[in-house]
């Protein structure tokens, strides 16, 4: 899928991530000088007070996963531990999230490339991978990394 | 009877018919209002009746991101467990669990007790909005 395709069907599935992130107090931002590079700003619900940077990086959307890390605030480095939450599947060792839902996880996991586990761009992909990067830090969130 | 007499009588005749004319159009016009009155009764007990069926209802409604179908949307008895409702949602949206991942109802972030009912999720509201959520397995 060419850039310009990625970026128009991002920006139709954008507006229903931003509901959400804002019912959650969280926020979005969309790098202007990359195709496809988001931040979201993202707090756990059993610690409000903390703030988590997530970089998430569309190379092709929706037809695949993307790129998704912690950072240490918008724009920031993404190989700062401090800046992951504590939760299964988030390894902070190689900053990434071995789950069936990022392009890290499908290149370490090329056995999740078919079947059940396989990527699918249908509907809103854009907002389910928010809402499991949220949901993540409601339900499994362990506090941050040190 | 003298001439003028039966004029006179005629004239009352004339006088008494139109009175009686007139007071039909009051009877019609009330009967009119009498049969709107009623309708308007139905309407209102037709619409009592639909409030209350649903008085003991919640609107449920199951969005599911990557479904890529329209929400799950169901009126649902306040009794309703939420694990009916997720079964529900999980077949109108042609999912089930597997070894990868594991679905379950989010309801304002967490999830939702599949022994819980959807009248305490909905509290004194009449719609509730949950998201259907698909657990990952780890790597």
């Amino acid at each position: 899928m060419g850039t310009l395709e990625t970026e128009l069907t991002l920006e139709a599935d954008e507006e229903a991530v931003v509901s959400f992130l804002d019912e959650h107090g969280g926020l979005i931002i969309r790098d202007v000088d990359t195709v496809g590079l988001y931040w979201l700003v993202l707090h756990p619900k059993s610690a409000p007070e903390e703030t988590f940077y997530t970089r998430v990086h569309w190379s092709t959307y929706p037809g695949g996963p993307p790129s998704v890390r912690y950072a240490d605030g918008i724009g920031g480095t993404i190989t700062d531990p401090r800046a992951w939450p504590i939760i299964p599947g988030y390894r902070v060792g190689s900053f990434d999230i071995c789950k069936p839902f990022t392009s890290e996880a499908y290149g370490i996991h090329p056995e999740w490339r078919t079947g059940p586990t396989a990527w699918s761009p249908a509907g809103n992909p854009f907002l389910w991978v928010a809402q499991t990067l949220q949901f993540d830090l409601n339900t499994s969130y362990g506090g941050r990394c040190s | 009877m003298s001439e003028s007499e039966l004029q006179e009588r005629e004239r009352r005749l004339a006088e008494r018919e139109r009175a009686l004319e007139a007071r039909e159009h009051e009877l019609v016009d009330e009967l009119r209002g009498l049969e709107e009155r009623e309708r308007a009764l139905a309407e209102d007990l037709r619409r009592d009746e639909e409030r209350d069926k649903h008085r003991h209802e919640v609107e449920t409604v199951v969005s599911f991101p990557v479904g890529g179908r329209p929400p799950y949307r169901h009126w649902t008895d306040r009794d309703t467990s939420a694990g009916t409702v997720l079964a529900a949602a999980m077949a109108h949206f042609g999912v089930k669990d597997d070894a990868t991942a594991t679905y379950h109802l989010v309801f304002h972030g967490d999830q939702v007790d599949p022994a819980v009912t959807i009248g305490s999720l909905a509290g004194e509201s009449h719609e509730v909005a949950l998201t259907l959520a698909k657990e990952l397995i780890q790597g």
